[in-house]
């Protein structure tokens, strides 16, 4: 896997990716029932953030992402961020997303936002990763920037309604 | 031109490696399928714009008309309106032959429409909360039901879609929840997508639709059959 320091000033990172930065860098992307996983490690000045698409890889194909699915995400995000010399006890975690955006559906598979945030919650806490802060579920997208600097989150919604973590 | 049925097996000396060419007719039988595929979305999509047309009185202008087989995760970048506020009405073909429909509008545009297509009715521009949920899913109803109607009576195939619902928010986020499932079902999305203009600068529209493999199988059968006679 090839990983790659970005100096861009704003990086979008797209369904299954992930991105570290160091600053100045904003990692933006935007979730409904996706989760915008997002680790950093204040004193080392680095962090990145991972677009979760289902909980689980059960039964698809190897070469999906790992960045793709909740339990896979979190240790790969943490190894990623390891080998660029963090180390694993300064890391912490803030999530967002995983929205039910069509609640009025009796789909179960559209609710796919509520076990992403279990099976991240699962993951993080099996790699003994704090999870600092959160902004899950709802019926509502987020927009989501993460300032790789401080590591605040700033969400956004269409309602106009703006949250730090 | 003679087919030729066997693969073939070519060496590149450079690379030292062998490339692998697929059978000619394979990839013509891959190409008719994309070819049928958008045919009979194109029928659905005409059958579409004329009701939208119908409802508003005003004339709309098919812009584009594409079909992309392209993995889910993908799609998002492919159609570009990332954080724009999005109006969409979802219709879903239930079932093993599935199918997600999805009518797009920008959150504004969509109001201009349902304020002619209220004036067009009742001579009345105001939409209230109420109204206009009824209004939206009101407009996706005739719309991805002449769609779906159009399709069905090409094809002979049985295609009735659970009452419509819609959402306003962020394209992106209403978008990953139907990408999510389509990556459970299968490995590329096959995206119909045809955008449209409403009168003048009134509205620029999108008709999205992801299908089931099976669905994908049945129209395409029943493009073959009807090309045969």
């Amino acid at each position: 896997m090839e990983l790659n320091v970005i100096k861009l000033n704003v990086v979008r990172v797209g369904m299954s990716e992930m991105k570290i930065a160091s600053p100045p860098t904003i990692l933006t992307t935007t979730v409904g029932s996706c989760i915008a996983l997002c680790m950093y490690a204040r004193r080392f000045h680095i962090g990145g953030m991972a677009h979760i698409v289902l909980p689980t890889n059960n039964g698809l194909k190897d070469e999906d992402s790992p960045f793709k699915f909740a339990d896979t995400a979190v240790p790969a995000l943490a190894s990623a961020l390891m080998s660029k010399g963090v180390k694993h006890c300064s890391l912490e975690a803030k999530i967002a997303g995983g929205a039910n955006m069509f609640s009025m559906i009796d789909n179960p598979v559209l609710n796919i936002g509520k076990k992403n945030i279990v099976m991240v919650k699962t993951a993080l806490a099996r790699e003994k990763i704090p999870l600092v802060a959160e902004d899950v579920g709802g019926t509502c997208g987020r927009r989501i920037e993460f300032d790789v600097s401080s590591g605040k989150l700033k969400i956004t919604t269409i309602k106009g309604e703006v949250k730090i973590l | 031109m003679k087919k030729k049925n066997k693969i073939e097996v070519q060496t590149d000396l450079e690379k030292g490696i062998e490339l692998t060419v697929k059978p000619e007719f394979k990839l013509d039988e891959e190409a008719m399928e994309i070819d049928i595929l958008r045919e009979i979305g194109s029928i659905g999509a005409g059958s579409a714009t004329t009701a939208l047309s119908e409802l508003i009185q005003q004339k709309i202008s098919i812009d584009v008309l594409d079909l992309h087989i392209v993995p889910p995760i993908q799609v998002p970048s492919l159609l570009g309106l990332n954080d724009m506020p999005t109006t969409v009405v979802y219709e879903r073909l239930p079932g093993d032959a599935s199918c997600d429909i999805l009518l797009v509008f920008q959150m504004d545009e969509m109001k201009k429409l349902l304020s002619i297509m209220m004036q067009t009715s009742f001579g009345s521009v105001e939409v209230d909360e109420a109204m206009e949920t009824t209004a939206v899913e009101e407009l996706g109803n005739i719309v991805l039901g002449a769609f779906l109607s159009a399709i069905s009576n090409f094809t002979g195939l049985v295609l009735v879609p659970v009452p419509p619902k819609h959402v306003t928010d962020m394209f992106d986020a209403i978008l990953d929840g139907f990408l999510a499932k389509l990556c459970l079902q299968r490995k590329d999305a096959v995206l119909f997508k045809t955008r449209f203009k409403c009168g003048e600068e009134i509205a620029q529209g999108m008709l999205i639709v992801f299908m089931s493999e099976k669905l994908q199988n049945l129209l395409v059968q029943k493009g073959k059959e009807w090309m045969k006679g």
